[in-house]
Formats: C-alpha cells, sequence, structure tokens
C-alpha cells in the first residue's frame, strides 16, 4: 500500500472508531478530556507503527488494545504518584495484585457492550450544564469524530475558538463532576431533549448556512443525519428521537433542489420534486411511522416530521395537503408555541384558506414585535401583500427582508422580488 | 457517498447450502454495527443461481437461460429490486427496461427472505416475492455513457409505471468499475486491488449498501465484512444513484 493509501486507510478506521473509542475509555477513566488524549495517541501510535508494520488484521481492536494499555499506565501511574504522595510505598506485595486488578477491571469494562457508553458519551457531551455552543462543538469532536480544524471550518469561526471552548468543556465536566451514564426517570427527558436539540442545531447550521456565502453546508447535515441514526439506534423507545430522525431524512432529501444552477435559493414549492432523494424520503416516512407506533402523542419533532411528509408525499407542490399542515401547525403551537411557528402556520393557513388569512396571523405578529428583526417576516408579509396585489407595500417588505438577512445568497433572492414587484408597480408620482 | 459491498458466492451456497447459526449471529452484529454507524442503506442475499435465470438481449432478440449459471461477465452496471409473483413477471419487466437499454445481459435471482435460511415462518398470505435483477457491465457502461434523452424519458414513464404497479422497490446504478476496489480474502490474507475490472467471473452473493465519508471508510468496512464471512471475494463499488419506493 502507497504512503498516501495507507494514510486514507488509517483516516477511515478512526473515523469508524473515533466515537466508540472516546466512549468505552471514558467509561474507564471516568473523564472525556483524558479519553480523548489516550484516543490520540493511539492514533499516533498507529500513524507511527502501520504505515511499516501493515494495517493489523483487526484495526479497531488493535486501536483499543493500544489505547488500553495506555489507560493502565495512566492509572498506575496516578496510583503510584498518589502513593508517594501518602507515603504508602511499603505496601509493594499488595501492589502486583493491584495491578491485575486494573487490568481485569479495564478489560471487563472495555469488552462490554459500547451501545450504553455511546449514549452515555451522547448525554455529557449535550449536558445542559455547558453552553449551546460547547455542547455542539464536543458532541462534533467526541461523537462526529470531526477535528477542531473541521469544527471551526464548519462554523467559520477560528480554529482557536473551537479549540478553546472544547477544552473548557472538558474542564467543565471534571468540575461538575458529571457521571458518565445514562441519565433515568424523569432526568431523561429533559436531558434527551438537549441531545436533540444539539443534533437539530448542527443539522440546521449545515442546512440553512446563518452567515457566509453558501446557502447549504451539506458536511454538516450528513454529520447530524449520523448522529441523529446513531441515536436512534441507541434509544429506540424514545420516540421524539424518530421523529427528529424523521426530520433530518426528509429535510436533507430536498439538498439537492434547495439550490439553483447558479447556487441561488429555491424556496420549497418552486423546487423541481424530481431532483428530491427519494431514497432519504423513503427513510423519513419510515422513522415517521416508528414514532406514530411508540404512541403517545407526537412530539414537537414528529410533528414537524409531520408536516415536511405532508411535503414529501406531494407529487406536486399543487397536491400539498394544506389543510393537514395547517392542523399539525396548530398542535405544533399548542405543544411549542413560538413565533416562528406562528409565521410558519401563517403559511399553511395562506395556501389553504387564502393570502388574506395568512396576513392577519402576520399582522398580528408584526404588532407582537417579538419577530421584528426576523427577516422572514418581513419576507413572508411581502409574499402575502404581493399576492393581494399590494406591491408597493410588498416592495418594502422585501427590501427590510432583504436588509436584515445575513445570507449573501437569500439577499439577492429577495432583492430580486422587491424589484420585482417595483417593476409591475411603478410608484405613481403625486402631481 | 454511497458505496455497494457485493459479496461473491461460492460452490457451497450455490449447492443450496444453509449459512451456520454462527454465521448468521455474525453477519447480525456487522450489519448492526453498520446500523449504528448511522451509514446502512439496504442490505440484501441472493438465493443460488440455479432459481435465477439470465436473459441476454441483442439485436432486438432475448434469449433466456435458466440458472445455474458459471460466473461469466458478474460485473454489475445497476440493478433493481422488484416485488412480482413470479420469476417470469421479473422478466417480463427485465424486458421492457430492456427495450429501452437496447443490448445488454441481465440476471434475475431471488432474494433471500430469513425464512429461506431457517429465520421465522414466512408470514402467511404473501403470494408475491423479491426478486434482484442485475444488469450486467459492458463498454457502454464501463465508458461512464449517459442515456440519451429519449431513452431517459421512456426509462422515467418505465419506471413510474413499475412504481404504481407496486413493483419496483428500489433501483440503482453502480459507477463505473474505475472507481471500484476489489478485496479478496483468502489464505487468512487481505489484498486490496483497485478498478477498473476487465472481468469478474465469480457469481453475486449478497450486497449492502452503505452512506460513507470517503472510499477508503468503504474499503474498511469491506475488510471487517470479509472477516465475519470468511474466504470471500469483495467488490467495493462507488453507487451513482440509488431510488427506494418501497419495502
Amino acid at each position: 500500500m502507497t504512503q498516501s493509501a495507507t494514510h486514507a486507510a488509517i483516516e477511515a478506521v478512526f473515523r469508524i472508531e473515533w466515537p466508540k473509542l472516546i466512549a468505552g475509555l471514558t467509561r474507564v477513566v471516568r473523564d472525556v478530556g483524558k479519553a480523548e488524549e489516550l484516543a490520540q495517541e493511539a492514533l499516533v501510535a498507529a500513524l507511527e507503527q502501520w504505515p511499516d508494520e501493515g494495517i493489523p488484521a483487526k484495526p479497531g481492536a488493535w486501536l483499543m488494545q493500544t489505547a488500553k494499555h495506555r489507560a493502565i499506565d495512566a492509572v498506575r501511574h496516578a496510583k503510584l504518584v498518589r502513593r508517594k504522595h501518602e507515603e504508602l510505598g511499603r505496601e509493594i506485595e499488595a501492589e502486583g495484585g493491584d495491578h491485575i486488578d486494573d487490568r481485569e477491571a479495564i478489560d471487563a469494562a472495555l469488552d462490554d457492550e459500547i451501545g450504553d457508553d455511546l449514549l452515555s458519551l451522547m448525554f455529557i457531551s449535550c449536558h445542559p450544564v455547558l453552553a449551546m455552543e460547547a455542547r455542539v462543538a464536543l458532541t462534533l469532536r467526541m461523537l462526529g469524530g470531526l477535528t477542531t480544524t473541521e469544527i471551526a471550518r464548519a462554523f467559520l469561526v477560528p480554529e482557536a475558538t473551537i479549540a478553546q471552548r472544547i477544552v473548557r468543556a472538558k474542564r467543565t465536566l471534571a468540575e461538575a463532576r458529571v457521571p458518565f451514564e445514562v441519565p433515568r426517570g424523569e432526568a431523561l427527558a429533559e436531558r434527551l431533549a438537549s441531545v436533540l436539540e444539539v443534533v437539530y442545531l448542527v443539522f440546521n447550521e449545515g442546512y440553512s448556512a446563518t452567515a457566509g456565502s453558501d446557502w447549504l453546508r451539506p458536511a454538516l447535515c450528513e454529520d447530524a443525519l449520523k448522529l441523529a441514526r446513531m441515536l436512534a439506534e441507541l434509544a429506540p423507545a424514545e420516540p421524539e428521537v424518530h421523529g427528529l430522525v424523521a426530520l433530518l431524512e426528509i429535510q436533507a432529501s430536498r439538498s439537492a433542489a434547495r439550490t439553483g444552477p447558479d447556487g441561488e435559493p429555491v424556496l420549497l414549492l418552486e423546487q423541481d420534486r424530481s431532483r428530491w432523494d427519494r431514497l432519504l424520503i423513503r427513510r423519513g416516512l419510515a422513522a415517521l411511522d416508528r414514532a406514530e407506533r411508540l404512541g403517545g402523542a407526537l412530539g414537537p419533532y414528529a410533528l414537524q416530521a409531520a408536516i415536511a411528509a405532508c411535503h414529501a408525499r406531494a407529487t406536486t407542490a399543487g397536491e400539498t395537503d394544506w389543510a393537514r399542515i395547517v392542523a399539525l401547525y396548530d398542535a405544533l403551537a399548542a405543544l411549542a408555541p413560538s413565533p416562528v411557528v406562528q409565521l410558519n402556520r401563517a403559511v399553511a393557513v395562506s395556501m389553504a384558506f387564502g393570502p388574506a388569512d395568512g396576513l392577519a396571523i402576520v399582522d398580528a405578529l408584526v404588532e407582537d414585535g417579538n419577530l421584528e428583526s426576523y427577516h422572514l417576516l418581513s419576507a413572508v408579509r411581502g409574499d402575502l401583500l404581493a399576492k393581494l396585489g399590494r406591491l408597493r407595500e410588498a416592495r418594502a417588505e422585501f427590501e427590510r427582508a432583504a436588509a436584515l438577512t445575513h445570507n449573501e445568497r437569500e439577499r439577492q433572492l429577495l432583492t430580486g422580488r422587491a424589484q420585482a414587484c417595483g417593476t409591475l408597480a411603478a410608484p405613481t408620482r403625486l402631481p | 457517498m454511497k458505496f455497494m459491498m457485493m459479496h461473491k458466492t461460492d460452490a457451497y451456497y450455490e449447492a443450496g447450502g444453509l449459512p451456520s447459526k454462527e454465521l448468521i449471529a455474525n453477519v447480525g452484529k456487522m450489519v448492526g454495527a453498520m446500523v449504528q454507524s448511522g451509514g446502512l442503506l439496504a442490505a440484501d442475499g441472493l438465493r443460488s443461481s440455479a432459481e435465477g435465470v439470465r436473459l441476454r438481449f441483442a439485436d432486438g432478440k432475448r434469449t433466456v437461460i435458466p440458472g445455474p449459471f458459471v460466473g461469466g461477465n458478474e460485473l454489475v452496471a445497476s440493478f433493481a429490486v422488484l416485488r412480482v409473483r413470479s420469476i417470469d413477471e421479473a422478466v417480463d419487466w427485465a424486458s421492457r427496461v430492456a427495450a429501452v437499454v437496447g443490448d445488454a445481459e441481465v440476471d434475475i435471482r431471488p432474494a433471500t427472505e430469513p425464512w429461506d435460511i431457517g429465520l421465522g415462518k414466512k408470514p402467511p398470505g404473501v403470494t408475491t416475492r423479491r426478486y434482484i435483477a442485475m444488469r450486467k457491465a459492458d463498454a457502454t457502461t464501463e465508458a461512464g455513457t449517459p442515456p440519451t434523452a429519449a431513452q431517459r424519458e421512456a426509462m422515467d414513464a418505465l419506471i413510474g409505471e413499475m412504481k404504481q404497479a407496486g413493483v419496483l422497490l428500489s433501483m440503482g446504478s453502480l459507477a463505473p468499475s474505475s472507481g471500484a476496489a476489489r478485496l479478496r480474502n483468502f489464505g487468512g490474507k487481505q489484498t486490496v486491488v483497485d478498478g477498473p475490472f476487465a472481468e469478474s467471473k465469480e457469481l453475486i452473493g449478497g450486497f449492502v449498501v452503505l452512506e460513507l465519508g470517503s472510499r477508503a471508510e468503504a474499503i474498511e468496512w469491506a475488510r471487517r465484512y470479509a472477516d465475519v464471512l470468511g474466504e470471500v471475494e469483495l467488490d467495493v463499488r462507488p453507487v451513482e444513484g440509488i431510488g427506494v419506493f418501497g419495502r
């Protein structure tokens, strides 16, 4: 194998093994920071040895073994230091036995089913004691296997910022003595919500880039999908996990249709549906089915997935079941009231019952003032006004929306719409 | 990036041999790991070629050759999973596809259902069976020649008809073998050879489709899969397009 092929192979092994390595090691050393160091050391060892000796037959086991030995060394070293401090050097006899105990305990710990460890790792990476951006960075690093460089590139921030975020997150977890376990009982719902939120945020960051010139950053979407699918496999009894998977799969199915030939955004109803990824839609509908079959009222993610499914099932935009979408938004607004949900509900209402009904909801939102600087409020209002033939007002709203968005592509789209209103209704000058 | 890993079969399975309980358990574990990685899209095994047919379409003429076959040109260019009442029905659909694409060789083989290998019972009332149709690679597909506009249009219409009839469960096309890798696991040693492959003589035994970050990752999964399967040849093929329409 050539040097570069070996490096590609080592990288591939790491992509596959990284989360399992970190999870297994964290259980042993009870410190995600220490676990990462050990995994990193195993990587360095692989990079040193594999190009000469060839890639071992079971590279995953090799890495675990190597990291395990380092873990034992670390535990021993820590014990030794502690002993020295406590001046217990006289118990040399017992020490031999201790070593064997360490090794056996660590062996047993690492050979166990890794599933619970991965789940525990998700829960601590998304622990509420951490700031949201720290949760995101830590989750992508530990479970997504992204390097700090990759995370920094994805979020368009300097690498040092991400590195620092991760260092601080690990320190916070250690200081707060967050236990490495799957929460039970009442704590589970709240902690699970945090995990789902982090995965959704990663996806959205990729799906609708909030800044920069790209409308989509597909790698982040893929990372989020992978995390969500992993989570569904680890926590199959949680309906909202399947709801989130369904939502992400269906949203991701539209990726190819969301941008035009010049990279400009194409809105949902104008998308070429033949470019939707049928495989992802199929997976999304299956996940939604699993969420529904687990019983109980649908949670916010499953409801959003059910709305996305209405679009996915319609072969043309005209066939969309808007009445059902309105009903689903009603349920969502009752469960998780937010002005953004209301805004989306307004769009659905306008499609089901006409632009005037939609505009009434939007105008109420304008009065509330909560979405004052949200560009989509103006964009939607502009669209409804245009449909009602109130073009001068529509133009002003589109211009306002264009000024508010941080996404360059979206700004172009909105400016274009503003101009289209202008040419249709040249303002008449008063004498 | 999506990849299809196809493992080749051998005389034992061709003679109708059943996989051992241990192998079934190990393959189950492997597939579980693939699901957990978030990448598994599809997986199927094929019944022995004795249960299949080979279709040759040349100059508008069709030749139907019943199995078993000796491996000839086994490099696959595209595939479809059909749910039909009989293999004859699958042959009819494949012939209609061939009428669009032109000269081709197509193998049709039943997919392995759990009850075929002693896992559970066949559900009552099932009158259909899943068949996998595989179009073999030829100079045209290996050159990556895209279909003409007329072919695309006719194909879209046919796919629509098959979906409506509830026959088409999934279909996909593979990139030319120049992007492929072949892993051989014999005598306790694994070797990987890069494509293109001028020939492929081993009959396909089954496949998995995975969504992964790189070709190297696909080869790594292939290594692990080969470890589980034992002495085997396994092709890793980049997938160009895949659609899933039913189960």
